[in-house]
């Protein structure tokens, strides 16, 4: 649907501005209200099919499904309406779909492939709702509900959510902000220019006690403060929308269903503080992200809602989107900054502060998306409600996202304080394949592990400093049973190395020595080599103090979180570094060169397919005949173990 | 706002937001640093200058961080020191073992740091560094695999406006490359040898010459002349014993000679040529109209605008440099003689290379070595100072020379250039006691001369950055305005090729001698300028041309 800007016509605009501004009225224009129907989709002449495309969706099989769809309908020659959504933040259930019927509740259901969408199109035309992959029905407003089909809201994965930041996603079409206002978007940006001062603003931001959501939960009123305080020709605001960390993608989740919601609260904050100029910084390959920004952006423009003297008010700004190459380090504010003044991104030493002297000099506001989503709410709603879900200390609700080992995958909203444990047993649905959990790691690259022993723990800033772990982002990474933490521990500690800018020496080459050490303990000892045995216990001694010095020395946040992982893991898994370290094995049989495999001489039938397919021809046997490995030549690749109908291979 | 800090148990007084490093330094404390630069802002990379702060969970690097009222400091706590050696173990896990086989031995940061903070022993090596060297440019020698990443070399190269260093790639790949990546050659590098003297280690050094040197010294099939330029004289002295800044040339003269040069001359000389021809046609262009001339005779500057600034070429004093000078001087009296020029300058290394300086792909100075060489070959040859005697050198012109040591600090050219006009113009130029206007520690002095007729400004500038914006407004001067630019701050004194670091410890007394031995020779220069006329006649003018893409 891009490029397709349902303009609104010129003399309805004051009178939705008006509406904006000040809510529904008894004079509220006619054309306005049946505007805002139209786009609620609360009054539809013609069924209508709300289909999730977002990059993941399009992974798990939307596009397929989507042309089922239009195929179908042809086929029966009806009139389908059809409306590309983002996605619910529900990764397990994609592709996801919506129909709703004229005068009837939306449906939703996933994962629908093509192969099942006539079969399900079918049956929902006639009013019966089939209960496989159903998700549940959701209240548009006003119409008829289907009776006996649950709530969406009650469906496992959704239900103890508080989807206030989300409310939107795979519900409008991102591409039409008309949308996002039918919804009540962008009235809290009208009304501040009209009626709010920019301190109200502040005030209000501040009585919320709102706290930044990219790791530290700095108070976010107080950074706006020190930008205010610092006189200067020019301010920026700064949207972070480089999602670097790889466990992490809410910030992708919610800027491909709804972007207006950042792009409100950044409006909003650069009001406040008095920002000429907002930049949103995201990566190229977040092309859908990029797509969906820069035609939300366009569309505000286009309303008047950004450039110069915005609806007369004398204030003027305008928003500028930017694609980085998505580097880790550009998650750091002072890297973030010196790749937008074309520098190389490398962060700079602090004080000072980027609200001080930021992006060319100037006093500049970071945040990232979630941070920003929350001021519109905010602003809204007011401070009460913003506050009557979370902690005493940690307001409103957090983002996460759920990757690993969990039954079902997605970003979840919940208010702070939420237990963990519920959001891994109820929320997930627990590990998959009924495996035992053994651990969650928190706050990605740089955060610690949860052990399972702890999962009563609170989601919220108190209890995580309490426990010292850090809630970062909000990426939760789940291990199992099945999972080995050293050699996980091995591969995020390559994954910094790489992504260390390189600046500083502690983190540069102190990561590069970590991950050596760690590669030894994972890798089999290279028989050719002397003394490895020797290097690999003396790089292990020295793994506490490197971990300890490069925390207390490097220059930023990714240096100092560097070896967050390791020492955490070096509490909860000692005996599993052991087992590596000492016998050489890997308990969990994950890191290749610690396994070795056998042949149970009792089923195998001598069928020859692992003799033919070992790359190191460390099989031996002849046809019909029991076959074996020969231990020393075995380099754990597994492909016997693969390719044996019989299940006769084994890891010993 | 006068406050109080307390450094390892001592109350010390200092001004709110001056940095750390400085308040230490300032008493007394020493703390390492690596990537710290003076006159740049910090960058904290290296890490170690960190200082322990009561109540910071972290360490705190002393080069950035801004001193606050209730601040307890320890710069050498059992916690800091520790640190710092992981620091520079983890620098030297990584790095080749070839102290032995490095030019920078014994002068390298590097191995100083280990020394100071007793790190004995090598706390593993896995990966192998990978060696690569950049030998394409024909002055600068690049090995990535003793760099430290300090990113010095980078930051002096952006502050002399060439930025054709830059850092590639990110993590453990990361390492120093031209822009591009495709070797000095094609960079933008102009051969100021700046980032040589910056660098803490040797992975950046200049061409070397020794060894083919010593060969054509032992063969002795050829005259093998040397000529030494002036700010060699007062730079060597510190390496071989003597009080910083001391000229040494009478000495050196002779030291020469007994390693085996047939003849030995002074720079001076060659430098007096070149300035009457500058005078010879400043007298002509400034009397075109305003707008800017340039003075040709750093290299290094010549080309900087033939790489980055090829619209100013046509400003240019079309003036051969002193060095090529003499080597067109001698080449033409004794064609089978080998000509090595000593000199503080990386740049006529690269200039003596170029096509137009060779003739029949010979260059006319066969070879040119830097002061850091000339002093390793005195050692080679075993030469020991306290016991020879000052001698004279060979000379080209029968006169006394005029501008003596003067053309190795920013501004001696000008002066130079007042004394050679005022005999080349009397009409027009006095002598009237202007040189104080180019003296002085600043690094662009800009004066407007007064003469009889001509109204003029002069303007001697050793940072490029400043000189070239200079250059840029006076072009809607009204003036016809004449500069003299240097590449290296301060002049040649602070070469390239020039032993050790710049810092005002050896600086000041180098510039004290040079001054000292300027005297007015008034009289004595109208016969040196008829002896100049005789020699110079011959001598074709520089051709500069922009560099292709
Ligand atoms: S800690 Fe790592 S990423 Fe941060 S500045 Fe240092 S090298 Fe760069
Ligand atoms: S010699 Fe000068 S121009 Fe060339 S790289 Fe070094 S600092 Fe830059
Ligand atoms: S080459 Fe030398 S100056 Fe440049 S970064 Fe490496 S060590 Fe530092
Ligand atoms: S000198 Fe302070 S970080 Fe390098």
């Amino acid at each position: 649907m891009h490029g397709n800007i349902k303009q609104i016509s010129q003399d309805l605009l004051p009178g939705l501005l008006d509406y904006m501004a000040k809510g529904l009225k008894d004079d509220t224009d006619e054309g306005v209200l049946n505007e805002l129907a139209f786009h609620k989709r609360s009054i539809i002449k013609h069924p209508c099919l709300f289909v999730e495309d977002s990059n993941s969706a399009k992974a798990a099989g939307s596009v397929q499904t989507l042309q089922a769809i239009k195929d179908w309908a042809q086929s029966k020659a009806l009139h389908l309406d059809v409306v590309l959504t983002g996605g619910l933040g529900y990764l397990s259930g994609q592709p996801v779909i919506g129909i709703q019927l004229p005068g009837r509740n939306r449906l939703f259901f996933g994962p629908v492939q093509d192969y099942q969408v006539s079969h399900l199109m079918e049956a929902v035309m006639k009013h019966f709702v089939p209960e496989e992959n159903l998700l549940g029905q959701w209240d548009v407003g006003g119409q008829i509900e289907w009776e006996g089909v649950p709530y969406l809201h009650d469906h496992p994965f959704f239900a103890g959510q508080e989807r206030r930041v989300l409310r939107l996603n795979g519900i409008i079409d991102p591409c039409d902000v008309m949308d996002y206002i039918a919804w009540g978007g962008y009235n809290a940006f009208v009304k501040s220019i009209r009626f709010y001062t920019h301190e109200e603003i502040v005030q209000l931001v501040e009585a919320s006690s709102v706290r930044g959501r990219s790791g530290s939960g700095y108070p976010a009123a107080d950074k706006w403060q020190k930008v205010i305080s610092t006189t200067a020709r020019k301010r920026y605001v700064i949207c972070n929308a480089d999602e670097s960390d790889p466990g992490a993608y809410m910030h992708r989740v919610l800027l491909e269903g709804n972007p207006h919601v950042a792009i409100e609260g950044l409006m909003l904050a650069a009001y406040a503080i008095g920002a000429s100029e907002g930049i949103i910084y995201t990566r190229s390959r977040y092309s859908n992200v990029v797509d969906r920004l820069e035609c939300a952006v366009d569309q505000v423009r286009e309303l008047g809602l950004i450039g110069q003297d915005i609806l007369g008010s004398g204030f003027s700004f305008d928003i500028k989107i930017r694609k980085g190459p998505g580097a880790y380090v550009c998650g750091e504010e002072t890297a973030l900054i010196a790749s937008l003044e074309g520098k190389r991104g490398m962060p700079r030493p602090k004080p000072p502060y980027p609200a001080k002297s930021g992006l060319f000099g100037m006093p500049t506001l970071v945040h990232n998306v979630e941070t920003l989503s929350q001021i519109p709410l905010i602003v809204d709603k007011g401070p009460q409600w913003y506050k009557s879900v979370g902690t005493e200390e940690s307001s409103g609700t957090k983002l996460f996202s759920l990757a690993g080992r969990f039954n079902k995958h997605g970003v979840v909203e919940v208010p702070f304080g939420y237990i963990l444990k519920d959001l891994t047993d109820l929320n997930a649905q627990g590990v998959k394949n009924c495996k035992k959990a053994k651990a969650i790691l928190a706050g990605g690259p740089s955060g610690k592990f949860i052990s399972s022993k702890n999962f009563d723990i609170a989601l919220d800033f108190e209890d995580f400093e309490k426990s010292n772990l850090i809630l970062g982002s909000g990426s939760l990474v789940l291990l199992d049973e099945s999972s080995c933490s050293v050699n996980l521990i091995s591969h995020l500690m390559k994954f910094i190395q790489k992504e260390s800018c390189g600046k500083c020496i502690p983190c540069r080459e102190g990561t590069r020595r970590m991950a050596e050490i760690l590669d030894k303990v994972i890798r089999r000892p290279e028989r050719d080599k002397e003394h490895d045995t020797l290097h690999r216990f003396k790089g292990v001694t020295q793994l506490n103090d490197l971990a300890r010095v490069i925390g207390e020395t490097s220059l930023c946040g990714l240096g100092k979180g560097a070896a967050n992982p390791l020492l955490s893991a070096l509490e909860h898994f000692r005996e599993e570094f052991e087992e590596h370290l000492f016998n050489r094995v890997c308990p969990a049989g994950v890191c290749q060169d610690l396994r070795s495999f056998v042949i149970d001489a009792e089923i195998c039938n001598g069928c020859y397919v692992c003799f033919s397919k070992c790359p190191e021809q460390a099989i031996i046997g002849s046809p019909r005949q029991v076959h074996a490995i020969i231990p020393d030549r075995c380099t754990g690749c597994g492909k016997c173990h693969e390719v044996c109908k019989f299940n006769a291979v084994f890891i010993q | 706002m006068q406050i109080e800090i307390e450094v390892n148990g001592q109350i010390l007084k200092t001004r709110k937001g001056d940095i750390l490093l400085s308040v230490l330094n300032q008493n007394g404390i020493r703390v390492p640093t690596l990537c710290s630069m003076e006159g740049f802002p910090p960058t904290g990379a290296c890490r170690l200058c960190i200082v322990e702060v009561e109540g910071m969970a972290d360490l705190v690097p002393a080069c950035s961080y801004p001193v606050e009222e209730w601040m307890k400091v320890n710069t050498h706590s059992a916690r800091v020191i520790q640190a710092r050696r992981t620091i520079v173990e983890l620098l030297i896990s990584n790095h080749p073992d070839e102290c032995l086989y490095c030019f920078q031995n014994k002068h390298c940061e590097l191995q100083k740091l280990a020394t100071e903070l007793n790190v004995m022993e090598r706390k593993g090596r896995t990966r192998q560094f990978t060696r690569k060297i950049d030998r394409s440019s024909p002055s600068i020698i690049h090995d990535a695999s003793k760099c430290v990443l300090c990113g010095r070399c980078i930051r002096i190269c952006d502050h002399q406006r060439v930025s054709a260093l830059e850092f590639i790639s990110r993590g453990t790949e990361m390492r120093v490359g031209t822009v591009g990546d495709k070797g000095l050659s094609s960079s933008d590098c102009i051969s100021c040898g700046q980032c040589i003297r910056v660098c803490p280690t040797g992975s950046l050094q200049e061409k070397g010459h020794l060894d083919e040197l010593i060969s054509h010294l032992h063969q002795k099939q050829q005259q093998v002349i040397a000529l030494v330029d002036p700010a060699v004289m007062v730079s060597i002295g510190d390496e071989l014993g003597f009080r910083s800044g001391k000229d040494v040339s009478g000495l050196l003269f002779s030291a020469l000679r007994k390693i085996g040069f047939d003849q030995v001359h002074s720079g001076s000389e060659s430098v007096d040529i070149t300035m009457f021809q500058a005078a010879r046609l400043w007298k002509h262009t400034a009397t075109k109209g305003p707008g800017p001339s340039l003075i040709s005779f750093c290299p290094s500057w010549m080309q900087y605008i033939e790489n980055l600034r090829p619209d100013l070429m046509s400003c240019v004093l079309p003036v051969l440099s002193p060095a090529q000078t003499f080597g067109r001087l001698i080449k033409d009296i004794n064609t089978n003689s080998y000509i090595v020029y000593f000199s503080p300058c990386v740049g006529s290394k690269m200039e003596s290379q170029k096509a137009e300086h060779q003739k029949e792909g010979i260059p006319y100075l066969n070879s040119v070595m830097s002061t850091r060489e000339l002093i390793q070959l005195i050692q080679l040859f075993g030469i020991d100072f306290d016991r020879i005697n000052n001698e004279v050198p060979d000379s080209l012109l029968n006169s006394v020379p005029m501008s003596r040591l003067l053309s190795s600090l920013s501004g001696g050219y000008m002066e130079g250039l007042m004394k050679a006009i005022s005999v080349v113009d009397p009409d027009n130029y006095s002598l009237d006691g202007n040189k104080a206007k180019f003296r002085g520690p600043k690094s662009c002095k800009k004066n407007i001369m007064l003469h009889y007729t001509i109204e003029q400004k002069w303007t001697a500038c050793s940072t490029l950055d400043e000189g070239i914006n200079l250059i840029d407004q006076s072009m809607q001067s009204k003036y016809p305005e004449l500069f003299e630019i240097m590449a290296c701050p301060g002049g040649c004194i602070n070469g390239g090729g020039q032993p050790g670091n710049k810092s005002d410890k050896v600086n000041k007394p180098r510039i004290k001698e040079i001054y000292d031995q300027d005297s007015e020779l008034s009289g004595q220069i109208s016969q040196l300028y008829a002896e100049v006329s005789k020699v110079s006649k011959k001598l074709p003018v520089l051709e500069l041309k922009a560099k292709e893409d």
